[in-house]
């Protein structure tokens, strides 16, 4: 069997000649067999039929380099920070979980609300490059929502990836979510101005996960559910 | 998000549905104009809200600061299951009227 016949590619409405360019890429560092499903995030509507099983891999061709550098999970979805802005990415990513994690049922709420925050973060101030201290008041609100709609139109920020990714560890679930941002540095973070500044995610985050830990220079938090 | 807005003398009326997330951030400007200008009640239909991130928070904060300091009173109706329990985890009980 050729390394590329190994990958089964589900095409929702991507070019041929791009889905098997992503099927090269990711065979090449791939041994094992793989379902990975392709998918336009300015067309699709369906997130959580994308990632129906038995995919293992979700692959958005709207991103900047969309096979670059995967993580090995059990689930991966990797999608543009303008698909991400547009769907309901943590309600399909949960839903997606459960029939692969189904003693974990009791945790999809928890992980759905943890994932939403954790996507916001890596859009907003990770991918987009915004300063969540700029919403403090309404006249600065106001160039953040300016700066936000710019960004979103300019597809050097649009097409940066955001992944997604769950594996199991110690018999719980570690679901982890990577932007190509500037990064963060936990420790280094001031209190928000003022409560509407932001700061609630990673509370709401914290209520909802065993564990916290950050990596790749803040772009990647991972949050481990049990 | 989507809402609508209605002006009845001094009242305003808003009616909001849909997902209140960080993806509705660069509305939240032209929203809280809306809500905040040439009336002494506002009134928010939430019956239509299905979620609400910690961004969506953050604009009904923005609307309390508005409301503060033009002397509006602001009401929010309506919220149901995951929305309600979301606000009352904020306590936002103590910063608005609930009906």
């Amino acid at each position: 069997m050729t390394p590329a016949a190994r990958i089964a590619i589900t095409n929702r409405g991507v070019d041929p000649s791009a889905a098997d360019r992503i099927r090269a890429q990711i065979a090449l560092r791939t041994p094992e067999r793989l379902n990975v499903t392709v998918f336009d995030g300015r067309d699709e509507s369906d997130l959580a039929a994308a990632l129906a099983l038995p995919v293992a891999v979700c692959i958005d061709i709207q991103c900047t380099d969309p096979a670059a550098d995967l993580p090995r999970a059990s689930l991966l979805l990797r999608l543009s920070t303008a698909t991400a802005t547009r769907l309901d990415v943590a309600d399909a990513f949960a839903t997606a979980l459960e029939p692969r994690f189904p003693h974990l049922a009791d945790q999809l709420n928890g992980i759905r609300y943890a994932v939403q925050e954790a996507v916001g973060n890596a859009v907003i101030h990770g991918n987009l490059g915004l300063d969540g201290a700029l919403r403090a008041s309404l006249e600065e609100l106001r160039q953040f929502a300016a700066a936000m709609e710019q960004r979103l139109g300019d597809p050097a920020h649009a097409g940066l990836p955001i992944t997604i990714a769950a594996r199991p560890c110690r018999g719980g679930i570690a679901v982890s979510v990577e932007d190509r941002g500037p990064g963060f540095h936990p420790p280094s973070i001031r209190p928000p101005p003022s409560a509407a500044a932001g700061g609630l995610g990673l509370a709401i985050i914290g209520q909802c996960c065993r564990r916290i830990r950050f990596s790749r220079g803040g772009r990647r938090i991972t949050m481990l559910f049990m | 998000m989507q809402y609508t807005t209605r002006r009845e003398g001094g009242k305003i009326e808003m009616v909001l549905s849909g997902r209140l997330t960080f993806a509705d951030a660069h509305q939240f400007p032209q929203f809280i104009d809306q809500a905040a200008t040439g009336g002494t009640v506002c009134d928010l239909d939430l019956s239509g809200l299905t979620f609400v991130d910690s961004t969506g928070l953050s604009l009904f904060i923005h609307i309390y600061d508005a409301a503060l300091a033009s002397g509006q009173k602001v009401t929010l109706r309506n919220a149901k299951g995951a929305v309600a329990e979301t606000l009352r985890r904020a306590s936002f009980d103590t910063l608005f009227e609930f009906k």
